[in-house]
């Protein structure tokens, strides 16, 4: 999914998992529902990874089931993080399919990813389009009157804790064109629960009133029309559909 | 009739066909009020929309804001009808409108719509006849007691908001007949009481079990006496509407109470039954306008086929959408319950000129042979069902199937437009999967494939100038959801299918009764929330705010409390809970 700051630098992170058909990565499907941020995503028990694409590079936390897994710098481009900081590849599934399944030792780091070893960021970082919390501020009164303002360290974000929900923190790296007058670093969150076939199935069945449906192309020189974008929006107004009536609790 | 017509040929066009529709609607059964059509430029239409089209109705700050969102959110598209539950019904027609679309939307409007007014019994008890003027007469009361300076603009909006915030509890369409009062039924109940402390007395003495189950009755009725009212009610806008209710209440709320209700008792078998309206409108939009009586010329039939298919632009929305999943709901019980039986000879009056140069009707004519089609059992769930009943009853297996296999045909050929795009844009032919395959895991990893490369072509693109894949990502999103729907249906039949009657809208208003005010006790007023497994909990605020306006309606400060149940733990089983407010501003809370 992609991910916008506001100063509208944006970053896409998404899983991808091995394409049986074809020897290449592939995005699993999903959906999204009304009443959440959370992305769900169809993902077969095993390895998966991370898809890292941005204009600039980015410092990324991931965390899967609460645990942290990684904290990584990202540099610009198209980047696949395959493994933790311990160099196991991303896995998802129950202890036993992990043992028995033929994990691809030769996870790699993408060239240019550099792996912290400390336990999340250790920056300032103030409220951006997501969850973190706010950025406190310290005023020491010191002995001649002055305020001494002090940034107090963010306290690393409670992850998300749950069977397959994958948890990633990402903010821009400095930007040489800024120089010395660097934007905040805000920054942004995505959640992802990865489920299992069978039970992504049985889950969407039991969402489905709260679904939400994709949006219409709008590409009108796609070269593939596959629904015409010239047809006309019908809006009907005789039944009351204006009146927001019956909205959910 | 392509050649240009000036706007009063037109207008003569437009009726002319008015007539030709009526015939037709006539032969198949269809039976919708009279209609007058108003000629709109879109600036008027748009204007009536946080009105819901009624002429007339009451202002009010929350339709300035609905009227400022409309124009920033464009209106979610053009208007190109309006149509009211009126008798005559009032039909707006754009003026920006081509000639096919106008003939669209009086099929649509007047032969779908009004039709379903005027034959589905949930629409019985709306007074089509005198709605009119009941919203002008209540923004007339309304007026005058802003204007009054007793009361003003911030003493109507104390109690308006309020009203507002009830304003979906009202009773529940239509009327049961014959059913007892609360004054009938505390009578009937006194008598049993009677009946029972007699028997008590008497057979009591023959057998203490006797005895102790008559005293048990005895104690269960004289519970239920000291509640008032002695049967819960949804209607909380009309029982406090009641002066026997609320006696203290002045009397200007009481008929601010009686215009929210009455406009939200009109405007509920319109909540009720969307997915059914608007699929029989857009079932009728297409078969009334291909009936020989219309007799189209060739060029409209061609405008008029992308209308006909505007709710199709994706396969979701057979899924999702009302207009899609009504229609094709409707065409599902026409396939499996109707039948042809017969044909008959239909007399079609050719189209000629007047010396103006206004279409009319000549003397010749031409006799077209039509099958007569039996729509009996569509009749009769125009006549007896609402959304809910529509849904339980026709979203069964079989047309799940049907659907299904429609929409994994629609899938199948775009794999197989986008398989020939992949090669005609010198992608690689690995990414080109032919033939396809037949199971559903297969397509969908076609579908991801697909996704991953169009994401990292765009990325290239943006950096490098790199080709980019040739689909776009919605339409391999609306792919992958066709997939997984199918999926799910496989995986569970009959959550699937909960799940969709769900998002009928009216199911979603909590359903809130009030069971005692506490007139024969401790006089403190208690709602009760019977909670919905489908939906869960109450938001926390709402029942807050839901509070706090349901005391400033009463008339008197006694306490007001709201019983429902919530987690004690995130995803946690639901425990009774209760909301309590003494002054309509702090609200307790705590597990009971």
């Amino acid at each position: 999914m992609k991910i916008t700051d506001k100063l509208g630098r944006s970053l896409s992170v998404d899983v991808v998992v091995k394409a049986p058909l074809i020897d290449m990565w592939m995005e699993p499907l999903g959906y999204n529902l009304t009443d959440s941020a959370t992305h769900f995503l169809r993902v077969p028990e095993g390895q998966f990874a991370l898809r890292v694409m941005s204009q600039l590079g980015a410092d990324l936390l991931v965390h899967l089931n609460g645990k942290l897994l990684l904290s990584a710098a990202v540099p610009k481009g198209i980047q696949y993080l395959e493994c933790d900081q311990e160099g196991n590849p991303f896995f998802f599934g129950p202890p036993d399919v992990r043992e028995a399944g033929n994990l691809n030792k030769n996870a790699f780091f993408a060239d240019g990813v550099m792996v912290f070893a400390n336990d999340g960021f250790t920056g300032d970082s103030v409220d951006g389009d997501s969850t973190t919390g706010d950025g406190a501020t310290n005023n020491e009164i010191t002995g001649d009157g002055v305020e001494d303002q002090t940034i107090v360290l963010q306290e690393p974000l409670a992850a998300p804790f749950g069977d397959g929900v994958l948890f990633v923190v990402a903010r821009f790296a400095d930007d040489p064109i800024y120089g010395e007058c660097q934007p905040p670093r805000q920054e942004i969150t995505a959640t992802f629960q990865l489920q299992a076939p069978e039970d992504h199935d049985k889950n969407l069945a039991g969402s489905l009133s709260r679904l939400i449906q994709p949006a219409l192309p709008d590409e009108p020189d796609e070269v593939i029309k596959v629904t015409s974008s010239s047809r006309p929006k019908f809006v009907c107004t005789c039944t009351g559909c204006n009146t927001g009536k019956g909205h959910a609790h | 009739m392509s050649e240009k017509l000036n706007q009063s040929q037109e207008m003569a066009l437009l009726m002319l066909y008015d007539k030709r529709m009526g015939r037709a609607g006539k032969r198949l059964g269809l039976t919708p009020y009279l209609v007058d059509y108003w000629y709109l430029h879109d600036a008027q239409i748009t204007q009536l929309l946080p009105f819901v089209g009624v002429p007339g109705d009451y202002h009010y700050w929350n339709k300035g804001k609905e009227a400022e969102r409309n124009r920033q959110g464009g209106y979610g598209g053009h208007i190109y009808e309006m149509v009211l539950n009126t008798n005559p019904s009032v039909c707006y027609l754009s003026s920006t409108n081509t000639v096919p679309m106008q003939l669209h939307v009086m099929a649509h409007a007047v032969w779908g719509h009004v039709d379903f007014f005027a034959n589905n019994k949930m629409f019985a008890e709306t007074q089509p006849t005198t709605v009119l003027e009941r919203f002008k007469q209540a923004r007339n009361k309304l007026t005058e007691l802003v204007d009054n300076p007793e009361w003003g603009w911030q003493n109507v909006e104390y109690y308006m908001d309020a009203i507002h915030a009830l304003e979906n509890f009202v009773p529940w369409l239509p009327t049961i007949e014959g059913r007892l009062s609360d004054k009938q039924l505390r009578e009937q109940l006194k008598q049993e009481l009677v009946e029972l402390k007699r028997r008590a007395n008497i057979e009591g003495e023959v057998s203490s079990s006797m005895k102790r189950q008559l005293e048990g009755g005895i104690a269960s009725l004289e519970a239920q006496l000291k509640r008032y009212p002695i049967q819960p009610t949804g209607d909380l806008l009309g029982f406090l509407a009641d002066p026997e209710n609320t006696p203290d209440l002045p009397e200007q709320v009481r008929m601010m109470l009686a215009i929210v209700r009455d406009r939200s008792l009109y405007f509920q078998p319109q909540a009720r039954t969307k997915f059914m309206n608007e699929g029989w409108a857009s079932y009728w939009q297409r078969e009334l306008l291909l009936q020989p009586e219309v007799d189209l010329p060739l060029e409209y039939r061609f405008d008029l086929a992308q209308s006909w298919t505007m709710h199709d632009q994706q396969a979701s929305a057979w899924y999702l959408d009302p207009y899609a999943l009504g229609q094709g709901l409707w065409r599902y019980i026409d396939r499996k319950y109707g039948y042809d039986e017969g044909e008959v000879s239909v007399k079609v009056p050719l189209l000629s000129k007047d010396k103006d140069g206004n279409p009319i009707e000549s003397r010749k004519s031409k006799s077209v042979s039509v099958t007569v089609r039996n729509r009996d059992k569509m009749m009769e769930v125009r006549r007896h069902y609402d959304d809910n009943r529509f849904l339980e009853e026709f979203l069964d297996e079989e047309f799940f199937e049907f659907t299904n296999e429609q929409s994994l045909d629609w899938v199948r050929r775009a794999i197989r437009m986008i398989n020939k795009a992949i090669v005609r844009s010198g992608w690689s032919a690995q990414l080109a999967f032919e033939p396809i395959p037949p199971s559903l895991n297969e397509m969908m990893q076609i579908v991801q494939i697909w996704m991953q490369v169009q994401k990292t072509s765009l990325e290239s693109h943006q950096q490098a100038g790199t080709p980019i894949f040739p689909v776009s990502e919605q339409t391999l999103k609306e792919m992958g959801t066709i997939l997984q729907i199918v999926a799910a249906f496989d995986a569970n039949k009959h959550q699937i299918r909960r799940q969709l009657v769900l998002r009928t809208g009216y199911h979603s208003v909590p359903n809130i009764q009030l069971v005692d005010t506490g007139k024969f006790s401790d006089n403190s007023w208690t709602l009760k929330h019977v909670v919905d497994d489908n939906f869960g909990p109450l938001l926390q605020s709402e029942c807050r705010d839901t509070l706090k306006f349901f005391w400033r309606l009463r008339g008197t400060a006694s306490p007001v409390r709201l019983l429902t149940m919530e987690p004690k733990q995130e995803k946690g089983p639901l425990e009774p809970y209760e909301y309590y407010t003494e002054d309509g501003e702090n609200v307790k809370e705590r597990f009971l």
